[in-house]
């Protein structure tokens, strides 16, 4: 009886009090001013430390005003552990990006909705895309707001886009019913490059996207951020579908404006700078500088950006940089951001790459052929591309030996008609015609024994006789054409088997030629018209001489044959006693007569003085040439009767020569 | 600017003469240098002796007058040179011009046209005689007056002087040959001495002087020099030789008049034809003497330019053999039967004449085909073409035509005329198998591969044809045969080979244009060259060819750019989850409606 009394006067007391604390509280949360929520949940828990409804109602007020920090401290704090706590507490760490706290913390909360929602983002955070998607497909009975969007996006990440638009179907949803499940959707279309599908989907989704947040009374600029991704995303599909001006206007136009969030940023000014390459490095560098950590004296990435980018973007970025540098020939600090990738990227064959482009850059080839060596040693798994930089490296500088060396070793492209091709021009370069026939032999002997469909036993075939013709080796490359007409019977082999053989065994080449069309052309040549050509040329003045003499032959053997009537003969000529026959050097030309001295003419020439005494050296020109005769003067004398009688007997040849042509 | 050289030659030797009349020196003249160079600058480098004579005339008058040694004013006074007028070494100049005077005169009348006649050649001889005179005073007073060397060279000069003046008289050669021995003796070992001018100058005088000595001793019998060798003689080249040559000349036509006196007859085909005229006989022994050059034992020692030349005299020789021969028929009247041997005798020396065209002909195409060869060892030779074989055996066919008309010519037609045309028929379808070889090979250098096979066939018909006749004729047709054989092979195996390459660039031409086809499909878009990787399954070096320098296009490196793209949008659904706890019941009845929450977009 006496307790009673006492409760009963203090409860009338402080009930109008918190009551109306709480009205206020009721009011600021609808009015989501959550500054002045937390102050007076302080004032509720300093008038009643132990309120939970004020204690949970602090905690949710700090995680909507962003301050998590704050919201931390006051859980830990707090003296009492509520249960829904541990949810609350994961999602702060959550947002810290402590992960593995967040995990650990989230299992002690018992398994809902939320927390299987907060797993799933905290493992899509950690990129184990496959647990993800486990849990939202358990979840996709719960008809939980927007998650096919999430769902979307795990599925691009891990690398099953094609996926995508099944999962659509069963949920029944439709890929423009919001501007982020366009976008998501896009970019798994992107993974499989539809490139084109892909843009339309996201003109669509920005479309939708601008009518959407109109809706919601947003201003211009919180639009533009809003649809950021969207732009950035266009101008990468259009850099990838050739429309390299276009997407640079994009990019562009997203940097300038400044209107984007810092993952956006940082896409644009990437595939910017990929766009330009070796053009404007300077700008391209003071635009990559925009993403660096300010604290820090060599290009790091800055930590909000460390934590949004993924491990592929950022090794991108980096890798950019390092090429810029190299473009515009800083070394130094090239070779510091080469030196530090190698940590960051562990398993990536980029920063080898990169280190090897450098000592290429200060002219060290052999020293980055071998860095790629013992890189194709250590990862096996990756070493074909790393062989294929050395053998690009090695023969760049020269070093055929070497090139061909790292070829060998890539052994599923071994045998290869490219690959072959490259060995033996390698080998012949350095000098080793021997290695370059063993490396035909092996390739031949290979695919002499390979049994798929797609057999390139007959090229190599071709190539080997081609390659031991051109060293002199006739008789084994015979035999390989004649491999090659047994087995393919092509027309390449016959000819090239044709044309060797033909030099060694007439007989032989004869016999193949016969299995050899018929030349094009052929038929419409008239041989006789060709023997009497000079040559391939047309027909020059001096050649007009010999054409005469054919067509004069041939209207001889023509008249002959035309003739009926007896011979008319000029006068005073006897055909029973026709005289001496004309000179058989008539028709030739004077130079090539053999009475031709041009050596006379010119000691005649270089006798000639000036006017004076002209007479005298007349008359001692005509001793000198006379002198080589060396005839006494009555010798003399009867020649020059002599040349004269010569020279009557000449006129009545030439008439009578003439009558009998015509 | 002569008269000017030698006015200042003349103020510097005025030192010297007073030097002279003071210390009395020893005077030095090169005697060889002196002379060689005077004879060069003055008209004998063309064999002009009449402008060297009229030089040393001048120059006698320039050299008494500035010596004040003329012969009185007006009337002539003779004014002997002795040793105590020999007070300068110009006075030496005098005496050795005043020999090369004569010397030259004596040569100039030796060039006359013609030859010279009796009162030229008296008129010759005493010139030369002078010249003999003034020589050996010359020769004496350097004993006296000048060194040692001086005086050597002198007597060189005498001795060659006596020599010559010998040589002409044809008298003596004993005493010619010591005299030229004599000389060639100073000469040789003056030329071991001395600056090197001095020396090859010597010894060329040597070479000068060696002919002469043979020749000599070819007359005193102790020689046994053909007609050939001394032919050979006769290339030697220089001015002392002038005289040396015609001599040789002289003596060549004297034995050719002795050995053509026994010759009565020409031989052709088997038949003989008399020989009437003595300067037709020398002629075609002239000619036939020149074959011996061609086809002897020592041919293949001669190189193709010499062979040239020696098949140009053998032309000329026949071509005045048959001038006279034609010479003759017309001063013969009306006696038929010497008409009928001129005939024939013209016909014959014509077919001999063409029969040297037709072989010097071939060894222009023996030349022009080694040509062809080595153009493709030797790219730095000037290329030699097909058509230019195609045009030598136009000339052999043409040869050959006109040899074949001409033996087939006239009136009666003799067994051995008319084997001698089916000869000639067949070297000429021999020749015009060859020359459509070459045809078909000029055509195949330019590409055209139809042409060029049916040609190279036909040139293989053309060969067989004139094998199988060669086959049926009896004769020494051996090498002919041979290569007519070697030609067959080489039409087969080229026509063999013009085929495949025909067939290989007709497939070639049908894949470019559907290559191109495909080409165009790309329209606007820049083929970037490939990796490796790439076209493994196309047989292409990625590194170009062995021979070929090209960027190597294994792999991309530097790596190039990347491109990244934007993750997918991940909304923070689990932000929407956390709401405030329901605290109605704590208020008082005044109550508000809850509103939504905005969604909160978490990247």
């Amino acid at each position: 009886m006496a307790p009673k009394p006492k409760p009963a006067p203090s409860q009338p007391a402080p009930p109008p009090a918190l009551e109306d604390l709480f009205t206020t509280l009721n009011r600021h949360i609808q009015a989501s001013a959550y500054d002045n929520a937390v102050r007076l949940t302080d004032q509720i828990l300093a008038i009643a430390p132990g309120d939970e409804d004020a204690l949970r109602c602090k905690v949710v007020a700090l995680i909507k005003n962003d301050r998590v920090e704050d919201t931390l401290s006051a859980i830990r704090s707090s003296k009492k552990q509520l249960d829904d706590f541990h949810f609350l507490k994961a999602y702060c760490l959550y947002r810290q990006n402590k992960l593995d706290e967040a995990l650990e913390s989230l299992k002690r909360q018992e398994s809902n909705d939320e927390t299987m929602l907060l797993e799933c983002q905290i493992l899509y955070r950690l990129g184990k895309m496959d647990a993800c998607l486990d849990i939202y497909r358990k979840l996709q009975n719960s008809k939980i707001d927007n998650m096919e969007i999430n769902s979307v996006a795990a599925l691009v990440m891990s690398g099953r886009s094609s996926e995508v638009q099944g999962m659509l179907d069963s949920l029944r949803v439709k890929a423009t019913s919001s501007f982020e499940l366009a976008y998501n959707t896009a970019c798994s279309l992107i993974a499989r490059n539809e490139y084109t599908d892909a843009e339309q989907l996201l003109l669509s989704g920005r479309r939708i996207g601008q009518e959407v947040l109109m809706e919601d009374n947003l201003a211009d600029d919180e639009i533009e951020i809003e649809l950021s991704p969207i732009a950035v995303q266009l101008a990468y599909v259009q850099q990838l579908l050739g429309r390299k001006q276009d997407a640079i206007e994009a990019y562009t136009d997203v940097i300038k404006r400044d209107m984007a969030d810092e993952s956006s940023i940082a896409v644009a000014v990437n595939n910017l700078v990929s766009l330009k390459g070796p053009k404007d490095v300077s700008d391209s560098l003071r635009k990559l500088d925009r993403l660096k950590d300010k604290e820090n004296q060599s290009f790091r990435l800055a930590p909000g950006l460390d934590l949004k980018l993924s491990a592929k973007e950022k090794e991108a970025i980096y890798a950019n940089r390092v090429l810029l540098l190299l473009h515009a020939n800083k070394n130094e600090q090239a070779r510091e951001l080469v030196s530090a990738l190698p940590d960051m990227f562990p398993e990536s064959v980029i920063p080898i790459f990169l280190q090897a482009a450098l000592l290429v850059r200060e002219n060290k080839a052999g020293r980055a052929e071998e860095i790629l060596a013992q890189f194709a040693s250590k990862f096996p798994d990756k070493s074909k591309v790393v062989h294929l930089a050395r053998a690009q490296v090695a023969a760049a500088a020269g070093h055929p030996h070497i090139a061909a060396d790292s070829l060998t070793k890539i052994s599923d492209i071994q045998h290869m008609p490219a690959t072959v091709a490259t060995l033996v021009s390698l080998k012949e370069r350095a000098g080793d015609i021997d290695g370059a026939a063993a490396v035909l032999d092996n390739a031949t002997k290979w695919w002499s024994n390979a049994m798929t469909e797609d057999n390139k036993l007959n090229t190599i075939t071709q190539e080997a006789a081609l390659f031991k013709l051109r060293h002199g080796k006739e008789e084994e490359a015979a035999q390989l054409y004649e491999q090659l007409v047994k087995s393919q019977g092509s027309i390449e082999a016959l000819v090239g088997l044709v044309t060797t053989v033909a030099r060694m065994d007439v007989a032989k080449a004869e016999l193949y030629e016969k299995q050899l069309n018929a030349l094009p052309g052929l038929k419409g040549i008239d041989v006789d018209s060709l023997e009497r050509t000079s040559g391939v040329k047309q027909v020059d003045a001096p050649r007009v001489g010999v054409a005469e003499t054919y067509e004069e032959g041939k209207n001889k053997t023509k008249s002959k044959k035309k003739r009926k009537r007896k011979p008319r003969y000029p006068k005073g000529f006897d055909p029973a006693n026709p005289g001496p026959p004309p000179d058989p050097e008539r028709w030739l030309p004077k130079r090539e007569r053999s009475t031709y001295r041009p050596k006379r003419k010119d000691k005649r020439a270089a006798q000639v003085r000036g006017s004076q005494g002209a007479v005298v050296r007349d008359k001692h020109d005509t001793g000198a040439s006379s002198n080589s005769s060396n005839l006494k003067s009555n010798q003399g004398t009867s020649k020059g009767a002599a040349q004269n009688a010569v020279s009557e007997q000449t006129k009545p040849s030439s008439k009578s020569r003439k009558k009998s042509r015509n | 600017m002569g008269k000017e050289s030698q006015t200042s030659a003349m103020e510097i030797d005025a030192p010297k003469s007073m030097n002279s009349d003071l210390i009395v020196p020893k005077f030095s003249i090169n005697v060889l240098q002196l002379l060689k160079s005077a004879q060069m600058q003055h008209g004998l480098r063309h064999g002009d002796y009449t402008r060297y004579r009229r030089y040393c005339t001048a120059r006698l008058r320039r050299l008494y007058k500035s010596l004040k040694f003329t012969h009185g004013r007006g009337k002539y006074a003779k004014r002997a040179l002795t040793e105590s007028t020999v007070t300068e070494v110009r006075f030496l100049h005098v005496i050795l011009y005043t020999a090369e005077r004569a010397w030259s005169h004596a040569m100039e009348k030796r060039q006359l046209p013609n030859g010279p006649n009796a009162r030229q050649r008296i008129y010759l001889i005493g010139r030369l005689r002078k010249a003999v005179k003034w020589a050996t005073l010359f020769s004496q007073l350097c004993a006296v007056k000048a060194d040692s060397r001086t005086s050597l060279e002198a007597e060189a000069y005498e001795s060659y002087m006596k020599g010559s003046l010998l040589f002409e008289q044809d008298q003596n050669w004993d005493v010619a040959l010591k005299n030229f021995k004599s000389a060639r003796a100073v000469y040789e070992e003056l030329g071991k001495y001395g600056d090197l001018d001095n020396q090859v100058l010597c010894r060329e005088r040597v070479e000068e002087l060696e002919p002469s000595i043979r020749y000599c001793l070819h007359k005193i019998g102790q020689s046994d020099l053909q007609a050939s060798e001394l032919l050979q003689i006769s290339d030697v080249e220089g001015p002392a030789l002038d005289l040396f040559k015609a001599k040789l000349e002289a003596a060549m036509a004297e034995a050719r008049s002795q050995q053509a006196a026994s010759m009565t007859e020409f031989l052709w085909l088997g038949h003989r034809f008399p020989i009437s005229n003595a300067k037709t006989r020398v002629s075609i022994l002239k000619a036939q003497e020149l074959e011996k050059d061609i086809h002897g034992p020592l041919a293949d020692s001669i190189p193709a330019d010499k062979r040239l030349v020696i098949f140009d005299k053998i032309f000329s020789a026949y071509h005045e053999a048959r001038g006279y021969i034609r010479a003759d028929l017309a001063t013969t009247g009306s006696t038929e039967s010497v008409k009928d041997d001129l005939n024939g005798l013209d016909k014959a020396v014509s077919a001999v004449l063409g029969e040297r065209t037709i072989d010097r002909n071939l060894l222009l195409v023996k030349v022009a085909k080694s040509k062809l060869a080595k153009r493709h060892d030797d790219k730095n030779e000037k290329l030699t073409k097909p058509e230019e074989l195609v045009r030598l055996y136009d000339l052999l066919l043409q040869n050959t035509g006109d040899l074949s008309d001409l033996v087939s010519s006239g009136r009666d037609k003799k067994p051995e005329e008319v084997i001698f045309a089916e000869v000639c028929s067949c070297k000429s379808l021999a020749f015009r198998a060859q020359r459509c070889f070459y045809v078909a090979k000029s055509y195949s250098v330019a590409g055209k591969r139809a042409e060029a096979y049916a040609l190279y066939c036909r040139a293989r018909n053309l060969a067989d044809d004139a094998l199988k006749k060669f086959q049926m004729l009896d004769g020494d047709n051996k090498t002919m045969m041979k290569e007519l054989e070697d030609l067959c092979n080489e039409c087969r195996s080229n026509s063999c080979i013009e085929h495949a390459l025909g067939i290989m660039e007709e497939k070639k031409t049908q894949e470019n244009l559907s290559e191109r086809v495909s080409n165009i499909s790309l329209t606007g878009t820049e083929r970037l060259e490939k990796f490796l990787l790439e076209k493994l399954d196309v047989y292409e070096s990625a590194v170009g060819d062995s021979n070929v320098k090209c960027t190597p296009r294994i792999a991309g490196f530097p790596p190039a750019f990347q491109a990244i793209s934007r993750n997918p949008i991940v909304l923070d659904l689990a932000y929407n989850m956390i709401e405030f706890p329901p605290i109605e019941n704590r208020m008082k009845k005044d109550r508000k409606a809850k509103g939504g929450f905005i969604s909160r977009i978490f990247g």
